[in-house]
Protein backbone atom coordinates (compact mmCIF):
# COMPACT_ATOMS: atom_id res chain seq x y z
CA UNK A 1 0.00 0.00 0.00
CA UNK A 2 1.12 3.46 -0.69
CA UNK A 3 3.52 2.57 -3.50
CA UNK A 4 1.26 3.90 -6.19
CA UNK A 5 3.23 6.83 -7.51
CA UNK A 6 3.86 5.31 -10.92
CA UNK A 7 0.67 3.32 -11.17
CA UNK A 8 -1.96 3.98 -13.80
CA UNK A 9 -4.24 6.94 -13.15
CA UNK A 10 -7.72 5.55 -12.64
CA UNK A 11 -9.68 8.65 -11.67
CA UNK A 12 -8.78 12.09 -12.90
CA UNK A 13 -10.69 15.33 -12.56
CA UNK A 14 -9.62 18.56 -14.17
CA UNK A 15 -11.07 21.97 -13.39
CA UNK A 16 -14.18 20.26 -12.04
CA UNK A 17 -16.66 22.92 -11.07
CA UNK A 18 -20.29 22.94 -10.09
CA UNK A 19 -22.30 26.05 -9.39
CA UNK A 20 -25.84 26.19 -8.11
CA UNK A 21 -26.75 29.79 -8.82
CA UNK A 22 -24.37 31.84 -6.73
CA UNK A 23 -23.23 28.87 -4.69
CA UNK A 24 -19.96 27.27 -5.75
CA UNK A 25 -20.49 23.73 -4.57
CA UNK A 26 -17.27 22.52 -6.19
CA UNK A 27 -14.64 24.87 -7.47
CA UNK A 28 -11.88 23.99 -9.93
CA UNK A 29 -11.17 20.59 -8.47
CA UNK A 30 -8.19 18.70 -9.83
CA UNK A 31 -7.34 15.34 -8.37
CA UNK A 32 -5.90 12.05 -9.50
CA UNK A 33 -6.35 8.63 -8.00
CA UNK A 34 -4.02 5.84 -9.04
CA UNK A 35 -4.72 2.15 -9.35
CA UNK A 36 -4.78 0.38 -6.01
CA UNK A 37 -5.09 3.51 -3.92
CA UNK A 38 -7.65 3.97 -1.20
CA UNK A 39 -8.40 7.66 -1.51
CA UNK A 40 -10.40 9.23 1.29
CA UNK A 41 -12.18 12.40 0.32
CA UNK A 42 -12.62 14.26 3.54
CA UNK A 43 -14.66 17.33 4.25
CA UNK A 44 -17.38 18.66 6.43
CA UNK A 45 -21.04 18.46 5.56
CA UNK A 46 -21.69 20.70 2.58
CA UNK A 47 -18.02 20.81 1.59
CA UNK A 48 -18.76 19.47 -1.90
CA UNK A 49 -17.97 15.77 -1.47
CA UNK A 50 -21.27 14.37 -2.66
CA UNK A 51 -21.51 16.84 -5.53
CA UNK A 52 -18.03 15.79 -6.66
CA UNK A 53 -18.99 12.12 -6.50
CA UNK A 54 -22.22 12.80 -8.36
CA UNK A 55 -20.26 14.49 -11.12
CA UNK A 56 -17.83 11.58 -11.20
CA UNK A 57 -20.73 9.21 -11.78
CA UNK A 58 -22.49 11.45 -14.33
CA UNK A 59 -25.35 12.01 -11.91
CA UNK A 60 -24.73 15.73 -12.02
CA UNK A 61 -23.52 17.80 -14.91
CA UNK A 62 -20.38 19.84 -14.21
CA UNK A 63 -20.62 23.56 -14.77
CA UNK A 64 -17.07 23.30 -16.00
CA UNK A 65 -14.27 20.74 -16.16
CA UNK A 66 -14.40 17.00 -16.59
CA UNK A 67 -13.98 13.63 -14.96
CA UNK A 68 -12.20 10.66 -16.47
CA UNK A 69 -12.47 7.20 -14.95
CA UNK A 70 -10.56 4.25 -16.40
CA UNK A 71 -9.85 6.33 -19.45
CA UNK A 72 -13.48 7.18 -20.14
CA UNK A 73 -14.77 10.73 -19.99
CA UNK A 74 -17.74 10.37 -17.66
CA UNK A 75 -21.11 11.27 -19.12
CA UNK A 76 -24.58 9.74 -19.04
CA UNK A 77 -24.57 6.37 -20.80
CA UNK A 78 -20.86 5.76 -20.20
CA UNK A 79 -21.92 2.12 -20.16
CA UNK A 80 -18.45 0.63 -20.63
CA UNK A 81 -17.10 2.58 -17.68
CA UNK A 82 -20.04 1.68 -15.45
CA UNK A 83 -19.36 -2.00 -16.13
CA UNK A 84 -16.06 -1.50 -14.27
CA UNK A 85 -17.23 0.89 -11.54
CA UNK A 86 -19.11 0.05 -8.37
CA UNK A 87 -20.72 2.92 -6.52
CA UNK A 88 -22.85 3.86 -3.60
CA UNK A 89 -23.97 7.46 -3.30
CA UNK A 90 -25.25 8.73 0.06
CA UNK A 91 -27.93 6.50 1.53
CA UNK A 92 -28.09 3.25 -0.35
CA UNK A 93 -31.47 3.04 -2.03
CA UNK A 94 -33.21 -0.28 -2.43
CA UNK A 95 -36.58 -1.48 -3.67
CA UNK A 96 -38.48 -1.86 -0.43
CA UNK A 97 -40.97 -4.43 -1.72
CA UNK A 98 -38.18 -6.78 -2.83
CA UNK A 99 -36.10 -8.97 -0.56
CA UNK A 100 -32.37 -8.49 -0.13
CA UNK A 101 -31.67 -11.37 -2.47
CA UNK A 102 -34.13 -10.09 -5.08
CA UNK A 103 -32.50 -6.67 -4.99
CA UNK A 104 -29.11 -8.25 -5.59
CA UNK A 105 -30.45 -10.62 -8.27
CA UNK A 106 -32.00 -7.69 -10.09
CA UNK A 107 -28.66 -5.91 -10.06
CA UNK A 108 -26.95 -9.06 -11.28
CA UNK A 109 -29.33 -9.19 -14.24
CA UNK A 110 -28.79 -5.52 -15.00
CA UNK A 111 -25.06 -6.13 -14.97
CA UNK A 112 -25.51 -9.02 -17.34
CA UNK A 113 -23.73 -11.42 -14.98
CA UNK A 114 -24.37 -15.09 -15.48
CA UNK A 115 -22.48 -16.24 -12.42
CA UNK A 116 -25.12 -16.55 -9.71
CA UNK A 117 -22.52 -17.42 -7.07
CA UNK A 118 -21.25 -13.84 -7.22
CA UNK A 119 -24.45 -12.89 -5.37
CA UNK A 120 -23.59 -15.42 -2.67
CA UNK A 121 -20.10 -14.00 -2.43
CA UNK A 122 -21.27 -10.46 -1.69
CA UNK A 123 -23.89 -11.77 0.70
CA UNK A 124 -21.10 -13.39 2.68
CA UNK A 125 -18.72 -10.47 2.30
CA UNK A 126 -21.27 -7.91 3.47
CA UNK A 127 -22.68 -10.16 6.16
CA UNK A 128 -26.19 -10.14 4.72
CA UNK A 129 -26.91 -13.84 5.20
CA UNK A 130 -29.50 -13.52 7.93
CA UNK A 131 -31.44 -10.83 6.05
CA UNK A 132 -31.64 -12.54 2.68
CA UNK A 133 -35.39 -13.08 2.71
CA UNK A 134 -36.22 -9.84 4.45
CA UNK A 135 -37.81 -7.09 2.38
CA UNK A 136 -35.35 -4.26 1.91
CA UNK A 137 -37.96 -1.81 3.18
CA UNK A 138 -37.78 -3.38 6.63
CA UNK A 139 -33.99 -3.20 6.94
CA UNK A 140 -32.24 -0.84 9.31
CA UNK A 141 -30.24 2.01 7.81
CA UNK A 142 -27.01 0.17 8.53
CA UNK A 143 -28.17 -3.00 6.82
CA UNK A 144 -29.40 -0.98 3.86
CA UNK A 145 -25.87 0.38 3.61
CA UNK A 146 -24.54 -3.17 3.59
CA UNK A 147 -26.97 -4.03 0.82
CA UNK A 148 -25.85 -0.95 -1.10
CA UNK A 149 -22.24 -2.00 -0.71
CA UNK A 150 -23.10 -5.51 -1.83
CA UNK A 151 -24.80 -4.09 -4.88
CA UNK A 152 -21.72 -2.00 -5.65
CA UNK A 153 -19.40 -4.98 -5.29
CA UNK A 154 -21.47 -7.50 -7.17
CA UNK A 155 -19.61 -7.30 -10.49
CA UNK A 156 -16.15 -7.19 -8.91
CA UNK A 157 -15.47 -3.65 -10.07
CA UNK A 158 -12.01 -2.23 -10.61
CA UNK A 159 -13.01 1.07 -9.05
CA UNK A 160 -15.25 1.56 -6.08
CA UNK A 161 -16.73 4.99 -5.44
CA UNK A 162 -18.46 5.30 -2.11
CA UNK A 163 -20.11 8.33 -0.60
CA UNK A 164 -20.15 8.14 3.18
CA UNK A 165 -20.35 4.34 3.19
CA UNK A 166 -20.46 4.06 6.97
CA UNK A 167 -23.43 6.36 7.31
CA UNK A 168 -25.90 4.86 9.76
CA UNK A 169 -23.66 2.00 10.82
CA UNK A 170 -22.86 1.19 14.41
CA UNK A 171 -19.18 0.96 15.47
CA UNK A 172 -19.09 -2.76 14.72
CA UNK A 173 -20.61 -2.15 11.32
CA UNK A 174 -18.08 0.58 10.62
CA UNK A 175 -15.26 -1.78 11.51
CA UNK A 176 -16.77 -4.48 9.28
CA UNK A 177 -16.99 -2.16 6.29
CA UNK A 178 -13.43 -1.05 6.91
CA UNK A 179 -12.34 -4.67 6.97
CA UNK A 180 -14.15 -5.41 3.71
CA UNK A 181 -12.61 -2.43 1.98
CA UNK A 182 -9.14 -3.29 3.27
CA UNK A 183 -9.56 -6.83 2.01
CA UNK A 184 -10.76 -5.66 -1.40
CA UNK A 185 -7.88 -3.27 -1.68
CA UNK A 186 -5.19 -5.73 -0.65
CA UNK A 187 -6.56 -8.92 -2.25
CA UNK A 188 -8.15 -7.63 -5.41
CA UNK A 189 -6.26 -4.39 -5.85
CA UNK A 190 -9.49 -2.45 -6.17
CA UNK A 191 -9.11 1.30 -6.31
CA UNK A 192 -11.33 2.86 -3.69
CA UNK A 193 -12.51 6.45 -3.61
CA UNK A 194 -14.58 7.14 -0.54
CA UNK A 195 -15.88 10.27 1.09
CA UNK A 196 -16.37 10.90 4.73
CA UNK A 197 -16.57 13.72 7.20
CA UNK A 198 -15.15 11.63 10.01
CA UNK A 199 -11.40 11.30 9.75
CA UNK A 200 -11.06 8.57 12.33
CA UNK A 201 -13.21 6.34 10.13
CA UNK A 202 -10.92 6.56 7.15
CA UNK A 203 -7.40 7.26 8.39
CA UNK A 204 -6.69 3.60 9.15
CA UNK A 205 -7.78 2.64 5.69
CA UNK A 206 -6.71 5.40 3.34
CA UNK A 207 -3.47 5.52 1.45
CA UNK A 208 -4.19 9.11 0.53
CA UNK A 209 -6.50 11.73 1.92
CA UNK A 210 -7.83 14.75 0.08
CA UNK A 211 -9.36 17.49 2.19
CA UNK A 212 -12.11 19.51 0.56
CA UNK A 213 -13.60 22.61 2.07
CA UNK A 214 -16.12 24.99 0.53
CA UNK A 215 -15.74 23.22 -2.78
CA UNK A 216 -11.97 23.53 -3.00
CA UNK A 217 -9.35 20.86 -2.48
CA UNK A 218 -7.25 22.26 0.34
CA UNK A 219 -4.67 19.57 0.78
CA UNK A 220 -3.74 16.06 -0.23
CA UNK A 221 -1.89 13.93 2.28
CA UNK A 222 0.06 10.95 1.02
CA UNK A 223 0.59 7.57 2.61
CA UNK A 224 3.92 8.35 4.31
CA UNK A 225 2.68 11.61 5.75
CA UNK A 226 -0.49 9.91 6.87
CA UNK A 227 1.42 7.17 8.59
CA UNK A 228 3.68 9.69 10.26
CA UNK A 229 0.86 11.94 11.38
CA UNK A 230 -1.19 9.11 12.67
CA UNK A 231 1.54 8.04 15.07
CA UNK A 232 1.98 9.30 18.57
CA UNK A 233 5.17 11.17 19.19
CA UNK A 234 7.22 13.07 21.70
CA UNK A 235 8.37 16.42 20.40
CA UNK A 236 11.30 18.53 21.60
CA UNK A 237 11.78 22.12 20.46
CA UNK A 238 15.55 22.38 20.44
CA UNK A 239 18.28 24.94 19.76
CA UNK A 240 20.29 22.60 17.53
CA UNK A 241 18.52 19.90 15.57
CA UNK A 242 21.68 18.32 14.15
CA UNK A 243 23.26 17.83 17.54
CA UNK A 244 19.93 16.58 18.90
CA UNK A 245 19.74 13.96 16.19
CA UNK A 246 23.26 12.82 16.99
CA UNK A 247 22.50 12.60 20.73
CA UNK A 248 19.31 10.63 20.18
CA UNK A 249 20.92 8.21 17.78
CA UNK A 250 24.30 7.70 19.40
CA UNK A 251 23.66 8.17 23.10
CA UNK A 252 20.03 7.21 23.54
CA UNK A 253 20.04 4.61 20.74
CA UNK A 254 16.75 5.85 19.34
CA UNK A 255 16.19 5.06 15.69
CA UNK A 256 12.61 6.04 15.06
CA UNK A 257 12.60 9.81 15.10
CA UNK A 258 12.65 12.64 12.63
CA UNK A 259 14.01 16.12 12.51
CA UNK A 260 11.66 18.84 11.44
CA UNK A 261 12.45 22.06 9.71
CA UNK A 262 10.95 24.29 12.37
CA UNK A 263 13.59 23.30 14.92
CA UNK A 264 11.86 20.34 16.46
CA UNK A 265 12.64 16.70 16.83
CA UNK A 266 9.93 14.08 16.98
CA UNK A 267 10.51 10.73 18.63
CA UNK A 268 8.09 7.91 17.90
CA UNK A 269 9.22 5.32 20.44
CA UNK A 270 10.24 4.84 24.07
CA UNK A 271 7.99 7.61 25.44
CA UNK A 272 8.67 6.30 28.94
CA UNK A 273 12.27 7.50 28.54
CA UNK A 274 11.26 11.13 27.99
CA UNK A 275 13.19 12.26 31.06
CA UNK A 276 16.31 10.45 29.93
CA UNK A 277 16.17 12.05 26.46
CA UNK A 278 15.70 15.45 28.04
CA UNK A 279 18.72 15.00 30.28
CA UNK A 280 20.92 13.68 27.49
CA UNK A 281 20.10 16.58 25.20
CA UNK A 282 20.72 19.19 27.90
CA UNK A 283 23.99 17.56 28.93
CA UNK A 284 25.11 17.70 25.31
CA UNK A 285 24.55 21.44 25.22
CA UNK A 286 21.21 21.47 23.44
CA UNK A 287 18.78 24.00 24.83
CA UNK A 288 15.24 22.71 25.05
CA UNK A 289 12.55 25.33 24.88
CA UNK A 290 9.61 22.94 25.08
CA UNK A 291 8.69 19.31 25.24
CA UNK A 292 5.29 17.89 24.45
CA UNK A 293 3.56 14.74 23.45
CA UNK A 294 1.53 14.61 20.21
CA UNK A 295 -1.16 17.17 20.64
CA UNK A 296 -2.00 17.74 17.04
CA UNK A 297 -3.31 14.68 15.40
CA UNK A 298 -4.33 14.53 11.78
CA UNK A 299 -7.83 15.14 13.00
CA UNK A 300 -6.75 18.37 14.66
CA UNK A 301 -5.06 19.34 11.46
CA UNK A 302 -8.28 18.69 9.58
CA UNK A 303 -10.26 20.81 12.00
CA UNK A 304 -7.62 23.51 11.78
CA UNK A 305 -7.74 23.50 7.99
CA UNK A 306 -11.48 23.60 7.70
CA UNK A 307 -12.20 26.04 10.52
CA UNK A 308 -12.81 25.89 14.22
CA UNK A 309 -15.08 23.27 15.70
CA UNK A 310 -17.54 25.89 16.84
CA UNK A 311 -18.08 26.78 13.19
CA UNK A 312 -18.98 23.22 12.36
CA UNK A 313 -22.39 22.48 11.03
CA UNK A 314 -24.80 21.14 13.64
CA UNK A 315 -24.78 17.72 12.02
CA UNK A 316 -21.00 17.63 12.07
CA UNK A 317 -20.97 18.60 15.70
CA UNK A 318 -23.59 16.04 16.55
CA UNK A 319 -21.80 13.22 14.84
CA UNK A 320 -18.48 14.37 16.17
CA UNK A 321 -19.84 14.24 19.68
CA UNK A 322 -21.33 10.82 19.12
CA UNK A 323 -18.35 9.19 17.53
CA UNK A 324 -15.48 11.08 19.08
CA UNK A 325 -14.32 13.87 16.84
CA UNK A 326 -11.05 14.05 18.71
CA UNK A 327 -9.05 11.06 19.52
CA UNK B 1 -32.91 -3.66 -23.13
CA UNK B 2 -34.12 -7.06 -21.94
CA UNK B 3 -32.21 -6.63 -18.70
CA UNK B 4 -33.92 -3.28 -18.09
CA UNK B 5 -37.27 -4.81 -18.94
CA UNK B 6 -36.71 -7.72 -16.56
CA UNK B 7 -35.70 -5.31 -13.81
CA UNK B 8 -38.73 -3.10 -14.33
CA UNK B 9 -41.14 -6.03 -14.08
CA UNK B 10 -39.35 -7.42 -11.04
CA UNK B 11 -39.77 -4.07 -9.29
CA UNK B 12 -43.53 -4.69 -9.26
CA UNK B 13 -43.24 -7.92 -7.32
CA UNK B 14 -45.32 -7.67 -4.13
CA UNK B 15 -46.14 -4.09 -5.09
CA UNK B 16 -49.02 -2.73 -3.06
CA UNK B 17 -49.55 0.01 -5.61
CA UNK B 18 -50.39 -2.64 -8.18
CA UNK B 19 -53.08 -4.01 -5.86
CA UNK B 20 -54.37 -0.55 -4.97
CA UNK B 21 -54.91 0.38 -8.60
CA UNK B 22 -56.75 -2.91 -9.18
CA UNK B 23 -58.87 -2.16 -6.13
CA UNK B 24 -59.75 1.31 -7.45
CA UNK B 25 -60.97 -0.22 -10.71
CA UNK B 26 -63.03 -2.86 -8.91
CA UNK B 27 -64.56 -0.35 -6.49
CA UNK B 28 -65.44 1.94 -9.41
CA UNK B 29 -67.09 -1.00 -11.16
CA UNK B 30 -69.02 -1.79 -7.98
CA UNK B 31 -70.27 1.78 -7.70
CA UNK B 32 -71.27 1.76 -11.36
CA UNK B 33 -73.37 -1.34 -10.88
CA UNK B 34 -75.08 0.32 -7.91
CA UNK B 35 -76.36 2.78 -10.52
CA UNK B 36 -78.27 -0.13 -12.01
CA UNK B 37 -80.40 -0.20 -8.86
CA UNK B 38 -81.17 3.47 -9.38
CA UNK B 39 -81.99 2.93 -13.04
CA UNK B 40 -84.39 0.15 -12.08
CA UNK B 41 -86.30 2.53 -9.84
CA UNK B 42 -88.84 4.52 -11.93
CA UNK B 43 -89.07 7.22 -9.22
CA UNK B 44 -85.36 7.98 -9.42
CA UNK B 45 -85.41 7.97 -13.20
CA UNK B 46 -88.32 10.40 -13.21
CA UNK B 47 -86.44 12.78 -10.90
CA UNK B 48 -83.36 12.60 -13.15
CA UNK B 49 -85.48 13.29 -16.21
CA UNK B 50 -87.12 16.28 -14.56
CA UNK B 51 -83.92 17.70 -13.06
CA UNK B 52 -83.13 19.64 -16.21
CA UNK B 53 -79.75 20.23 -17.82
CA UNK B 54 -77.64 17.73 -19.74
CA UNK B 55 -78.54 14.80 -17.49
CA UNK B 56 -82.22 15.18 -18.37
CA UNK B 57 -81.34 15.48 -22.04
CA UNK B 58 -79.23 12.34 -21.75
CA UNK B 59 -82.10 10.52 -20.06
CA UNK B 60 -84.48 11.67 -22.77
CA UNK B 61 -82.04 10.42 -25.42
CA UNK B 62 -82.20 6.98 -23.86
CA UNK B 63 -78.64 6.95 -22.54
CA UNK B 64 -79.84 5.67 -19.17
CA UNK B 65 -82.10 2.90 -20.47
CA UNK B 66 -81.22 -0.25 -18.62
CA UNK B 67 -79.74 -2.71 -21.09
CA UNK B 68 -76.38 -4.39 -21.82
CA UNK B 69 -75.57 -2.09 -24.72
CA UNK B 70 -75.90 1.03 -22.57
CA UNK B 71 -74.15 -0.51 -19.59
CA UNK B 72 -71.16 -1.60 -21.62
CA UNK B 73 -70.96 1.79 -23.30
CA UNK B 74 -71.16 3.54 -19.94
CA UNK B 75 -68.20 1.44 -18.83
CA UNK B 76 -66.10 2.68 -21.77
CA UNK B 77 -67.20 6.26 -21.06
CA UNK B 78 -66.04 5.78 -17.48
CA UNK B 79 -62.49 5.14 -18.68
CA UNK B 80 -62.64 7.97 -21.20
CA UNK B 81 -64.02 10.67 -18.99
CA UNK B 82 -63.73 9.72 -15.35
CA UNK B 83 -60.89 7.54 -14.17
CA UNK B 84 -58.78 6.65 -17.20
CA UNK B 85 -56.59 9.74 -17.43
CA UNK B 86 -56.24 10.04 -13.65
CA UNK B 87 -55.48 6.42 -12.85
CA UNK B 88 -53.23 5.76 -15.84
CA UNK B 89 -51.34 8.97 -15.10
CA UNK B 90 -50.91 7.82 -11.52
CA UNK B 91 -49.52 4.50 -12.73
CA UNK B 92 -47.04 6.36 -14.92
CA UNK B 93 -46.09 8.78 -12.16
CA UNK B 94 -45.52 5.84 -9.82
CA UNK B 95 -43.38 3.86 -12.27
CA UNK B 96 -41.19 6.87 -13.05
CA UNK B 97 -41.35 8.61 -9.67
CA UNK B 98 -40.63 5.73 -7.34
CA UNK B 99 -36.93 5.77 -8.22
CA UNK B 100 -36.63 9.23 -6.74
CA UNK B 101 -38.88 8.45 -3.79
CA UNK B 102 -37.04 5.24 -2.89
CA UNK B 103 -33.63 6.76 -3.55
CA UNK B 104 -32.85 4.21 -6.25
CA UNK B 105 -32.52 6.72 -9.08
CA UNK B 106 -28.74 6.90 -8.75
CA UNK B 107 -28.50 3.08 -8.71
CA UNK B 108 -30.44 2.91 -11.94
CA UNK B 109 -28.47 5.69 -13.64
CA UNK B 110 -25.09 4.20 -12.71
CA UNK B 111 -25.99 0.75 -14.01
CA UNK B 112 -24.29 -0.26 -17.24
CA UNK B 113 -27.53 0.04 -19.18
CA UNK B 114 -28.36 2.90 -21.51
CA UNK B 115 -30.75 5.31 -19.84
CA UNK B 116 -33.22 5.35 -22.73
CA UNK B 117 -33.63 1.60 -22.29
CA UNK B 118 -34.95 2.25 -18.80
CA UNK B 119 -37.44 4.78 -20.19
CA UNK B 120 -38.57 2.32 -22.85
CA UNK B 121 -38.80 -0.52 -20.32
CA UNK B 122 -40.84 1.63 -17.95
CA UNK B 123 -43.23 2.56 -20.74
CA UNK B 124 -43.67 -1.13 -21.55
CA UNK B 125 -44.50 -1.77 -17.90
CA UNK B 126 -46.99 1.11 -17.94
CA UNK B 127 -48.55 -0.30 -21.13
CA UNK B 128 -49.00 -3.74 -19.57
CA UNK B 129 -50.31 -2.27 -16.33
CA UNK B 130 -52.95 0.00 -17.92
CA UNK B 131 -54.00 -2.76 -20.30
CA UNK B 132 -54.49 -5.10 -17.36
CA UNK B 133 -56.53 -2.46 -15.53
CA UNK B 134 -58.73 -1.93 -18.59
CA UNK B 135 -59.39 -5.65 -18.95
CA UNK B 136 -60.01 -6.03 -15.23
CA UNK B 137 -62.44 -3.15 -15.35
CA UNK B 138 -64.31 -4.67 -18.28
CA UNK B 139 -64.55 -8.00 -16.49
CA UNK B 140 -65.73 -6.37 -13.26
CA UNK B 141 -68.37 -4.30 -15.06
CA UNK B 142 -69.62 -7.22 -17.08
CA UNK B 143 -69.83 -9.33 -13.94
CA UNK B 144 -71.75 -6.57 -12.13
CA UNK B 145 -74.22 -6.11 -14.97
CA UNK B 146 -74.78 -9.87 -15.20
CA UNK B 147 -75.22 -10.06 -11.42
CA UNK B 148 -78.09 -7.57 -11.48
CA UNK B 149 -79.83 -9.49 -14.23
CA UNK B 150 -79.83 -6.73 -16.82
CA UNK B 151 -81.51 -7.86 -19.99
CA UNK B 152 -80.30 -7.75 -23.57
CA UNK B 153 -77.00 -9.58 -23.29
CA UNK B 154 -75.11 -10.18 -26.51
CA UNK B 155 -71.47 -11.05 -26.99
CA UNK B 156 -71.38 -8.26 -29.53
CA UNK B 157 -71.93 -5.63 -26.77
CA UNK B 158 -69.01 -6.93 -24.76
CA UNK B 159 -66.82 -7.19 -27.86
CA UNK B 160 -67.68 -3.63 -28.85
CA UNK B 161 -66.91 -2.43 -25.33
CA UNK B 162 -63.60 -4.28 -25.44
CA UNK B 163 -62.61 -2.72 -28.76
CA UNK B 164 -63.68 0.75 -27.67
CA UNK B 165 -61.99 0.50 -24.29
CA UNK B 166 -58.74 -0.63 -25.94
CA UNK B 167 -58.93 2.32 -28.30
CA UNK B 168 -59.60 4.70 -25.43
CA UNK B 169 -56.76 3.16 -23.40
CA UNK B 170 -54.42 3.59 -26.36
CA UNK B 171 -55.39 7.24 -26.71
CA UNK B 172 -54.72 7.87 -23.04
CA UNK B 173 -51.49 5.86 -23.20
CA UNK B 174 -50.22 8.14 -25.95
CA UNK B 175 -50.39 11.06 -23.50
CA UNK B 176 -48.53 9.26 -20.71
CA UNK B 177 -44.92 10.07 -21.71
CA UNK B 178 -45.76 13.71 -20.96
CA UNK B 179 -46.78 12.61 -17.47
CA UNK B 180 -43.52 10.67 -17.18
CA UNK B 181 -41.55 13.77 -18.13
CA UNK B 182 -43.40 15.92 -15.59
CA UNK B 183 -42.76 13.27 -12.95
CA UNK B 184 -39.02 13.34 -13.65
CA UNK B 185 -38.98 17.12 -13.74
CA UNK B 186 -41.02 17.38 -10.54
CA UNK B 187 -39.13 14.53 -8.85
CA UNK B 188 -42.30 13.00 -7.48
CA UNK B 189 -45.93 12.24 -8.08
CA UNK B 190 -47.59 15.50 -7.04
CA UNK B 191 -46.99 17.71 -10.08
CA UNK B 192 -47.75 14.87 -12.45
CA UNK B 193 -51.06 14.19 -10.73
CA UNK B 194 -51.96 17.88 -10.64
CA UNK B 195 -51.27 17.97 -14.36
CA UNK B 196 -53.47 14.90 -14.96
CA UNK B 197 -56.23 16.41 -12.86
CA UNK B 198 -56.02 19.70 -14.78
CA UNK B 199 -56.15 17.84 -18.10
CA UNK B 200 -59.22 15.91 -16.97
CA UNK B 201 -60.96 19.16 -16.00
CA UNK B 202 -60.03 20.88 -19.26
CA UNK B 203 -61.01 17.78 -21.20
CA UNK B 204 -64.45 17.67 -19.60
CA UNK B 205 -64.83 21.37 -20.29
CA UNK B 206 -64.13 20.84 -23.96
CA UNK B 207 -66.21 17.68 -24.19
CA UNK B 208 -69.10 19.09 -26.22
CA UNK B 209 -66.97 21.24 -28.51
CA UNK B 210 -65.25 20.41 -31.77
CA UNK B 211 -61.94 21.54 -30.29
CA UNK B 212 -61.87 18.37 -28.23
CA UNK B 213 -60.87 16.27 -31.22
CA UNK B 214 -57.58 18.21 -31.32
CA UNK B 215 -56.91 18.02 -27.59
CA UNK B 216 -55.25 14.68 -26.74
CA UNK B 217 -56.59 14.47 -23.19
CA UNK B 218 -60.13 14.87 -24.47
CA UNK B 219 -59.91 12.68 -27.54
CA UNK B 220 -61.08 9.55 -25.66
CA UNK B 221 -64.23 11.34 -24.58
CA UNK B 222 -64.71 12.70 -28.05
CA UNK B 223 -64.45 9.17 -29.37
CA UNK B 224 -67.05 7.52 -27.12
CA UNK B 225 -68.97 10.42 -25.60
CA UNK B 226 -69.84 11.03 -21.98
CA UNK B 227 -72.65 9.58 -19.95
CA UNK B 228 -73.96 13.09 -19.23
CA UNK B 229 -73.59 14.23 -22.86
CA UNK B 230 -76.62 13.55 -25.09
CA UNK B 231 -74.67 14.52 -28.22
CA UNK B 232 -73.54 11.34 -29.96
CA UNK B 233 -69.77 11.15 -30.34
CA UNK B 234 -68.63 12.24 -33.79
CA UNK B 235 -65.39 10.25 -33.76
CA UNK B 236 -61.83 11.28 -34.35
CA UNK B 237 -60.29 12.47 -37.58
CA UNK B 238 -56.86 11.45 -38.91
CA UNK B 239 -55.39 14.73 -37.63
CA UNK B 240 -56.49 13.72 -34.12
CA UNK B 241 -54.41 10.55 -34.33
CA UNK B 242 -51.49 12.49 -35.75
CA UNK B 243 -51.64 14.88 -32.81
CA UNK B 244 -51.93 12.01 -30.33
CA UNK B 245 -48.93 10.21 -31.79
CA UNK B 246 -47.06 13.53 -31.93
CA UNK B 247 -47.70 14.07 -28.22
CA UNK B 248 -46.37 10.57 -27.54
CA UNK B 249 -43.21 11.18 -29.58
CA UNK B 250 -42.58 14.58 -28.02
CA UNK B 251 -43.26 13.16 -24.55
CA UNK B 252 -40.81 10.30 -25.10
CA UNK B 253 -38.17 12.69 -26.45
CA UNK B 254 -38.59 15.00 -23.45
CA UNK B 255 -38.44 12.09 -21.00
CA UNK B 256 -35.33 10.58 -22.57
CA UNK B 257 -33.76 14.02 -22.83
CA UNK B 258 -34.49 14.66 -19.19
CA UNK B 259 -33.08 11.35 -17.98
CA UNK B 260 -30.00 11.77 -20.18
CA UNK B 261 -29.13 15.17 -18.79
CA UNK B 262 -30.69 14.72 -15.37
CA UNK B 263 -28.98 16.57 -12.59
CA UNK B 264 -29.99 14.33 -9.75
CA UNK B 265 -28.41 16.44 -7.06
CA UNK B 266 -31.10 16.91 -4.45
Amino acid sequence: MGETGSAEVVIRTEGLTKHYGEVRAVDDLALTVRRGEVYAFLGRNGAGKTTTIRMMLALAKPTDGWVEILGTRMAPNAVRAFERIGSMVENAGAYGNLTVRENLEMQRNLLGLRRTHWVDEVIEMCDLGEYLDRRAGTLSLGNKQRLGLGRALLHKPEVLILDEPTNGLDPVGIADIRKVLKRLSSERGITVFLSSHILSEVQQLATRIGIIHQGRLLEEIGYEELRRRNREYLEFAVSDVKRSAWVLEEQCEVSDFDVREEGTVRIYQHFERAGEFNQALVESGVAISSMRTSEESLEDHFVHLTGTESEAAPETARRAGKRGWRR
Amino acid sequence: MMAALGAEFLKLKRSRTLLWTALVVIVYAAFSTVMIVALKDPEIMRSVASAGGSFSKAAAAGLYDLNWANQMHTFVQGIAGTWGVLLFSFVTAYVFGREHKEDTEKNMLTSPVRREYFVAAKMVVVACWVLALTLLSLAAHAAGVALWGVEGFAVEHVATALAESLEVTLLIYLTLPVVAWITLMGRGYLRAMLFAFAMTIVGNGLATTDASRYFPWNMPMHLVGASWMPVPPSGLIPVSWLIAVGVFVVGMALTIGRIDTADTTP
